[in-house]
């Protein structure tokens, strides 16, 4: 087998093992909603529900296709789900992915910069900590991200709101933009509501991966091939630049795409903080209201988003790692 | 002058069970084109004298005594001077073959990056060279091997690769960890063969625990319990063999009969008094109690022994 074709069939494995991965969850938010005890739109409808009667409770049911065959309701939302079509907010009367694609541009606004400051900043200092191990800078930038990774984000994000907006008034309250400029203005005026949520974000996430960086390095420092780097007289500056961090930087890489995943859902306490009309609020005033609807496309979204950010994960691992990329085309590991 | 010269060397490390002195007031000599063996079992600091003599040791251990290349001393030069030496004057070639390689960077990058940090060649003209090196060491496509990455080789091909990389800057002296480690019989004969060709301008002090290998080189040292017990020309060492070390070394080997030395290998020295092999020598005498010093039997033949 060449190695050109080993690779178009890992990719072919790989993307049918991610389609059935979507499919099972897809299915799975289809059948979470049914599996609950009680009647939907009795859900859906809350106390209102008492005082409707029985023949406008089925008419609703009929709307939301609830009356016909569960088989019937699950190829329909397949399709829609192909199709990202889940159909209308209750709440909102607007089309879900319609709400969704305002909301998630939003979100990716918000934690583009986060993720990209975050993981400069932890690979910077990470490596300060990690070529100097054991010494002061290390233990105290060590303690520090411990004690940010520990802290919960919503108390964190609130001294922060606190001490910076309330008090010193330097930045807004909350919200994307103050919505009165227009041009260059209004880019630079959403900057600044967003400086404090990306300044958050992007610490928590460089507490995060500043602790992988370090103890990466540290470990690839007791590796026999950087003591033979040694031997043949290379610098400092070169074993560390060229040695460590090119075997930091496979691990490196995945993890921030992983984390890419992740935020997208993650950030959901910050924007809540901050009052940013994001993914995060979406999903939490869904749940507050029961927007099932809003709920499950959010879910798909979301879930779209992790594999996505895993598949990416896997790729950039093989193409920085050879070994990895090798056994990726010999198809021995997957 | 000669090239090297060792002088009273130890090395001390700091471990959880208090101080461990690795090697103890070794003193050594080799001259250009000079090959010398070290033989001993394993964990009788033979690896850490090969290291010390580069002043690798300097971050995990305490060293004393004195390395003096070509009338220089290597604990007193500059860190500017130590990387100059390391790679260019004094060449290792590293054990454990598959680990030595960085796993994400090409082995030709690896090569070249020797040569042009040895100010021999750059660029083009440094790939060249490491190509030309890789075909010496018997490679028929040295451009595949070039362009490939470590786990993509055997051990015997890293080994190769090795010896190619270390020899790249035409070192003075060359100091070869356990070449054929690992290796079965017929890459061990290509390996030693290769190594004895690559060396010839060189001087190589190849670091062994197997006799085979070391009876290719002129001159042998054999190591216990961090220090040199016996030390002479190849011949008369291995032929006539005077401390009871070097006697038990000789009959464990498999074309002897495999004789094992009775007792334990004492690798922790704390008892710096005395005969180290004292425990398991079995013409042990009182004397032995008390330290002696490599004496000279005869022309270049030194052994640690009150008996000899």
């Amino acid at each position: 087998m060449s190695q050109a074709e080993g690779k178009t069939r890992f990719f072919a494995g790989k993307v049918l093992r991610y389609g059935i991965t979507l499919v099972i969850i897809l299915t799975i938010n289809f059948a979470i909603p049914r599996a609950m005890p009680g009647d939907p739109m009795i859900n859906l409808l809350g106390d209102e529900a008492a005082r409707i009667d029985n023949q406008i409770l089925g008419e609703l049911r009929a709307q939301y296709g609830l009356d016909r065959p569960i088989q019937d309701q699950y190829i329909e939302y397949m399709l829609g789900a192909g199709r990202l079509d889940f159909g209308y907010s209750i709440h909102k009367n607007l089309k879900v992915t319609d709400l969704i694609y305002d909301r998630l541009f939003w979100t990716l606004v918000l934690i583009f910069p986060s993720i990209a400051i975050g993981g400069l900043l932890a690979l910077v200092l990470g490596a300060i900590a990690g070529f100097r191990h054991g010494s002061k800078v290390d233990r105290l930038l060590t303690g520090a991200s411990i004690l940010m990774y520990s802290c919960p984000s919503f108390l964190f994000a609130m001294i922060i709101v606190t001490i910076f907006s309330f008090h010193l008034g330097w930045f807004p309250l909350g919200n994307i933009s103050s919505g009165r400029t227009q041009g260059f203005a209004y880019l630079l005026d959403i900057g600044w509501h967003l400086f404090l949520p990306v300044a958050i974000l992007a610490t928590f996430e460089a507490a995060y991966i500043f602790l992988i960086v370090r103890n990466s390095i540290t470990q690839i420092m007791g590796e026999y091939f950087i003591f033979v780097a040694k031997a043949k007289g290379l610098s400092a500056r070169v074993i560390e630049l060229r040695h460590v961090m090119r075997n930091v930087l496979p691990q490196f890489i995945s993890i921030m795409a992983l984390n890419f995943g992740f935020m997208v859902s993650g950030a959901l306490i910050i924007e809540i903080v901050f009052s940013l009309n994001g993914m995060g609020t979406l999903i939490y005033d869904a749940v507050m209201s029961r927007d099932y609807p809003v709920l499950q496309g959010a879910f798909v979204f979301l879930t779209i988003f992790v594999l996505a950010a895993n598949f990416l994960a896997d790729v950039l691992y093989g193409i920085t790692d050879p070994r990895i990329g090798d056994s990726m085309s010999t198809g021995k590991m997957t | 002058m000669s090239l090297l010269k060792i002088r009273g060397l130890s090395v001390t490390f700091d471990t959880l069970q208090g101080p461990f002195k690795a090697i103890e007031d070794i003193d050594l000599d080799v001259e250009e084109l000079d090959t010398l063996a070290i033989v001993g079992e394993s964990g009788c600091g033979k690896s850490v004298l090969g290291h010390a003599t580069m002043r690798l040791l300097d971050d995990i251990a305490v060293v004393r005594g004195s390395v003096i290349y070509r009338g220089r001393e290597v604990y007193a030069m500059s860190r500017k001077e130590l990387l100059e030496m390391r790679g260019k004057a004094i060449s290792l070639v590293p054990q454990s073959p598959s680990a030595s390689f960085n796993p994400v960077i090409r082995i030709g990058k690896q090569i070249t990056e020797l040569i042009e940090k040895a100010g021999v060649a750059h660029g083009m003209e440094a790939e060249q060279r490491a190509l030309t090196y890789l075909e010496y060491v018997g490679f028929s496509d040295p451009h595949a091997i070039f362009g490939s990455y470590p786990h993509r080789m055997s051990g015997g091909m890293c080994e190769r690769a090795l010896i190619a990389m270390s020899t790249s800057t035409e070192p003075d002296l060359i100091i070869a960890d356990e070449p054929t480690k690992g290796l079965d019989a017929l890459s061990r004969k290509n390996i030693l063969d290769m190594l004895h060709r690559m060396t010839a301008e060189s001087s190589l002090i190849m670091i062994t625990h197997d006799l085979k290998a070391a009876a290719m080189c002129k001159r042998i040292a054999v190591m216990y319990s961090g220090e040199i017990i016996e030390i002479g020309p190849t011949r008369v060492v291995l032929e006539h063999p005077v401390h009871h070390y070097t006697r038990g070394l000789i009959d464990a080997q498999p074309s002897r009969g495999m004789r094992p030395i009775p007792g334990r290998h004492t690798i922790c020295s704390h008892k710096s008094e005395g005969c180290r092999f004292r425990d398991r020598c079995d013409r042990v005498r009182t004397e032995c109690g008390r330290h002696t010093l490599l004496r000279e039997i005869e022309e270049g033949h030194m052994v640690r022994c009150h008996y000899a």
